[in-house]
C-alpha cells in the first residue's frame, strides 16, 4: 500500500461525500429551471445539512438500537463503496475489495438497515415504506448483478476495477449488443434503487405514494442529516458506477497527482451531466402506480438476462 | 468491424422488440416500429456493402419506405381516427409476456447454436441467434 494509493482513496471519498449533496442540489436546480422556477441554488442541500446537524436528534419513545444505528449503517456501507469502487482511479490499494458481489451486498446492507429502522418505529408509515422498499430491492438487486455479469463475462473477472480497465483497454467493446442491453437494464435499476421518478418521488411526503420518505419519517436533527447525506451519497455512487462501467474514459490508471486531479474533474463532470440528464428526463414523466413498478423492474431484469446470454453465446 | 456493426444492429432489433412488449402506449409502440424499420434497412445496407449487391440496396430502400414511413403513417391515422384506444390491452399481463420473451430468446439461442456450429469460419452467422430470437419475440 503506497502513500499515493492512499491519497487516491482519500480523494475519492472526499469527492463522493462533498459532491453528493451538490449533485442533489444540481438536479433540483435543473428541475426548477425547467419548470420556470428560480430554484434554491446548488448549495441548498449543504445548507440544509448544516442546519440539521446543529439540531438535537429527537427519537420516538420505545425505539431500540436498531432505529439509532440505521442511519449509521447506511452511511458507513455507502462510505465503503465510495472508498473501494473505481470512481477516480483503478490503481487503488483497496481494489481487491471492489468486487461486484461485495458492492451489491453493501448496497443491500444499507437498504436493509433503513427498512429495519422503519419497522422499528412501529408506525403505519414506517412499516408501509419498509414493505415497499423491500419489494423493490428484491426485484432490483438481481438485475444489478445480471448487468454486472454481462460486463464481467468478457473480462473474466467480477472485480470492478478489472472491468473498467478492460473496457479502457478495448474501447470498441462498448458498442457490443451485450453492453447495450446491460446499459438499459442498469439505468432502470439505478433509477429504482436511488428512489427517483417514476418509481418513487423524492420531493413529496404524500402518504400514499412515498417509499423512501415513509421509512425515514420519524428521523429528526442529526439523525436526519446523516440519512439525507447517505441517500445523496447513494445516488452519487449509483450514478458514478453507471458512468464508469459503461463510459470509463477519464479514469486514472495510475496514482500520479496530476492524473488524479484530471480524473477527479472528469468524474465530477460525467456524473454532473448524467444527473442533469436524469433531472431533465424526470420533468417529463409522472410517478407510476406502485403496482406497475414490478412490470418496470421485470423488464429491466429481462434486459439483464438478454445481456448475459448475449455475452455468453456470442463470446 | 463488420461483424461488430452487424451484432450491434441485431442487438438493437432485439432491444426494440422487447421494448415493444414492455410499453403499453400505442403511440410509443408505433414509434418503436419506426426504429425497427430503420434498423432492418440498416441490416440490408450492411449486407449490400459486404456483398456488393445493388438488389440488397433496393431491398433496404423498400424496407425503409414500407416499415419506417408507410406502415407507421397508416397506424398513426388509425390511432387518430379511433380516438379512444390509447393503450394496448395484451392477452396476458406485461410481466408474464416479458418472462415468456426471455424464455423464447434463450430457446432461440439454443436452437441456433447448431447452425453457428455448422460454419464456424463464417462469422456472419453470428447474427443468426438474433434473427431467430427476434422472430420468436415478435410472434
Amino acid at each position: 500500500m503506497t502513500a499515493a494509493g492512499v491519497v487516491g482513496v482519500l480523494v475519492q471519498v472526499a469527492v463522493v461525500v462533498g459532491g453528493a449533496p451538490l449533485l442533489v442540489g444540481l438536479m433540483r436546480q435543473v428541475r426548477a429551471l425547467l419548470e420556470g422556477r428560480a430554484g434554491a441554488g446548488v448549495g441548498q442541500p449543504w445548507r440544509d445539512l448544516r442546519k440539521l446537524l446543529k439540531k438535537e436528534a429527537v427519537r420516538p419513545e420505545g425505539t431500540s438500537w436498531i432505529y439509532t444505528s440505521g442511519p449509521l449503517v447506511l452511511f458507513a456501507s455507502t462510505l465503503v463503496i465510495a472508498a473501494v469502487a473505481p470512481f477516480v482511479s483503478t490503481a487503488s490499494p483497496l481494489d481487491g475489495v471492489a468486487d461486484l458481489f461485495a458492492v451489491v451486498s453493501l448496497l443491500l446492507l444499507g437498504t436493509v438497515a433503513l427498512t429495519l429502522a422503519g419497522l422499528d418505529t412501529g408506525t403505519a408509515f414506517g412499516g408501509m415504506g419498509a414493505s415497499r422498499e423491500v419489494t423493490i430491492a428484491a426485484l432490483a438487486e438481481p438485475t444489478i448483478l445480471l448487468a454486472g455479469f454481462a460486463l464481467s463475462a468478457r473480462v473474466g473477472s467480477s472485480n470492478l476495477a478489472d472491468i473498467v480497465a478492460g473496457t479502457l483497454a478495448t474501447p470498441a467493446q462498448v458498442l457490443s449488443p451485450a453492453t447495450l442491453l446491460a446499459a438499459v437494464a442498469f439505468a432502470v435499476v439505478v433509477i429504482a434503487e436511488a428512489g427517483r421518478l417514476p418509481v418513487d418521488n423524492p420531493a413529496t411526503h404524500l402518504e400514499l405514494t412515498m417509499i423512501h420518505e415513509a421509512m425515514i419519517l420519524e428521523y429528526a436533527g442529526r439523525d436526519l442529516a446523516v440519512v439525507e447525506l447517505a441517500s445523496a451519497m447513494r445516488l452519487a455512487v449509483l450514478l458514478g458506477l453507471s458512468v464508469n462501467l459503461f463510459v470509463p474514459w477519464g479514469v486514472a490508471t495510475s496514482s500520479a497527482p496530476l492524473a488524479l486531479l484530471g480524473a477527479t474533474a472528469v468524474f465530477a463532470l460525467k456524473v454532473g451531466v448524467l444527473g442533469a440528464v436524469l433531472a431533465t428526463f424526470e420533468v417529463f414523466i409522472a410517478k407510476w402506480r406502485l403496482f406497475r413498478v414490478p412490470e418496470l423492474l421485470a423488464g429491466s431484469f429481462l434486459f439483464g438476462l438478454l445481456a448475459v446470454s448475449a455475452s455468453f453465446f456470442l463470446a | 468491424m463488420f461483424v461488430q456493426i452487424l451484432d450491434l444492429v441485431c442487438g438493437g432489433l432485439l432491444l426494440s422488440g422487447v421494448l415493444m412488449l414492455w410499453r403499453r402506449e400505442l403511440v410509443a409502440i408505433v414509434r418503436l416500429l419506426v426504429v425497427q424499420g430503420v434498423l432492418l434497412a440498416a441490416l440490408a445496407v450492411l449486407l449490400g456493402v459486404r456483398e456488393q449487391s445493388v438488389e440488397l440496396y433496393l431491398v433496404a430502400v423498400g424496407v425503409l419506405v414500407l416499415k419506417a414511413v408507410v406502415l407507421p403513417g397508416v397506424l398513426h391515422r388509425v390511432l387518430r381516427d379511433s380516438g379512444d384506444a390509447r393503450e394496448a390491452e395484451p392477452l396476458v399481463n406485461v410481466t408474464s409476456s416479458l418472462l415468456a420473451a426471455a424464455l423464447l430468446t434463450l430457446v432461440a439461442y439454443a436452437v441456433s447454436r447448431p447452425l453457428v456450429a455448422l460454419a464456424p469460419s463464417a462469422r456472419d452467422v453470428a447474427s443468426a441467434p438474433y434473427l431467430t430470437a427476434i422472430f420468436f419475440v415478435d410472434v
